[in-house]
């Protein structure tokens, strides 16, 4: 059975990042003058977009319904679900940025800038990094905080002699079963964003297109690499940060209750805000562009 | 920003391409001191080329005092000397606009404007340029 639910695991995104990889591959000639080749890449660029979009779906929905996948104790696979759908959109996305055009003919150029990760990522890589840091360290109290059957919270009543007078207990509370391979999943979808992100970085200038245009396309890759990362993982730490509160507001844990369903309304907005914002496409000399050059720092 | 076009096809190796690409954009200001170039392998992986061929390029600008290499940062564009003005090899250095009181990148520019209006080539213009440093003989 555990086999079975392997392949499933990862035989479903091998599948669909096939898919992506036909879906993107060029089929007609490079394009030959610059508006054309502007327009191309464009369209490239939303193609792998949307197809990492679609995967991450397919994936999230296959996970999360019983009917196609059961694994594990009830909940583990739907906990997974968003990271695993995370994951999936990374690799697609990896997968495609291998399809964008080498460096080809007798004159070719690149911009004279020295491009990073942070600089691509720009304020959307500290919110993904955040969120992120953020759940890992909601799901390490969660797990320390559980009781002891693993499922639920507890607040036990003590009298002022310390005699228990009563144990209220409520559930599902993400304990280590359920946050364990969650935290494993998150850091799996960290590397695969950063690998990701490192690919639209490195990968070489479109050619016939200006700095600014080829910089433009290449911010609107990592915008949605972070836009797409951040909304899965916005949504799962929405669903944890929610069972949680809702555990522990049943047993009168008011404060943390509270504050757990705050984060997790901050969780989803945000996550959603990211996610949106980075479907429009950056446009050659946005404010958000690179410096002409990255000055160095003074030196030690 | 500025940018690196080089010509597989052309008979100037790449690497001296690259030099005085770099050399002209620090003459003309279209890169200052502080500024740091891509490393030398990203450089090479943005132009398809071999990396010995970018580090070839790095090390001759370091040579001429253009750019300086740094540990953890990488090359940079080195400031000009002290009192460089005026001396011949730093004539580039005397022609950043940042300190540009001689106004040469501001004349250079309308040269090359004109030789352009003229229907000259930019070979031609460089051919001009270089004539025009050769001693006078009569």
């Amino acid at each position: 059975m555990h086999a079975v639910v392997l392949v499933i695991v990862l035989g479903l995104p091998a599948l669909l990042i096939t898919l992506i990889v036909l879906l993107v591959t060029n089929q007609g000639g490079p394009p030959r003058d610059h508006e054309a080749t502007v327009v191309a890449a464009r369209r490239h660029e939303t193609r792998i977009s949307a197809a990492a979009a679609a995967a991450s779906v397919c994936s999230a929905l296959a996970l999360g319904n019983p009917a196609v996948v059961t694994w594990g104790p009830p909940g583990v696979l739907l906990g997974v679900a968003p990271f695993v759908a995370a994951l999936t959109f990374c690799l697609a996305r990896l997968s495609g940025e291998t399809r964008w055009p080498r460096p080809t003919g007798e004159v070719r150029s690149a911009p004279l800038v020295r491009r990073s990760v942070r600089d691509q990522g720009g304020w959307r890589l500290p919110v993904f990094v955040g969120t992120a840091v953020g759940l890992a360290v909601a799901l390490v109290v969660f797990g320390l905080t559980a009781a002891a059957d693993g499922r639920s919270v507890e607040r036990v009543v003590t009298s002022a002699g310390g005699v228990v007078v009563e144990t209220h207990a409520a559930g599902p509370y993400p304990d280590w079963e359920l946050g364990g391979p969650a935290l494993v999943a998150l850091l799996l979808v960290v590397g695969a964003t950063v690998l990701a992100l490192r690919a639209v970085t490195r990968r070489p200038p479109i050619g016939l297109l200006s700095p600014e245009q080829d910089d433009a396309i290449r911010r609107t890759s990592a915008a949605r690499v972070l836009g797409g990362a951040q909304a899965w993982v916005g949504l799962g730490a929405t669903g944890y940060l929610a069972f949680a509160a809702g555990a522990l507001l049943r047993v009168d844990e008011l404060a943390g209750g509270i504050a757990c369903l705050l984060l997790a309304v901050v969780a989803f907005v945000g996550s959603l805000v990211v996610a949106t914002t980075a479907l429009t496409p950056r446009r050659a000399g946005a404010a958000d562009g690179v410096p002409r050059t990255a000055p160095a720092e003074p030196s030690a | 920003m500025t940018a690196l076009q080089v010509d597989l096809a052309s008979p100037v190796p790449v690497y001296e391409q690259i030099r005085s690409q770099v050399s002209a954009l620090v003459a003309v200001g279209g890169l200052r001191p502080g500024d740091r170039l891509p490393a030398s392998r990203d450089l090479a992986r943005d132009l398809g080329i071999a990396v010995g061929t970018v580090q070839r390029a790095y090390r001759e600008l370091e040579a001429s005092g253009v750019v300086t290499s740094r540990r953890r940062v990488g090359t940079v564009i080195a400031e000009p000397p002290a009192g460089a003005a005026g001396t011949g090899e730093a004539l580039a250095d005397a022609a950043r606009p940042a300190s540009d009181p001689s106004g040469l990148v501001g004349e250079a520019r309308a040269l090359v404007a004109r030789a352009r209006a003229q229907g000259l080539s930019d070979e031609a213009v460089l051919a001009l340029v270089r004539g025009a440093l050769l001693p006078e003989s009569r």
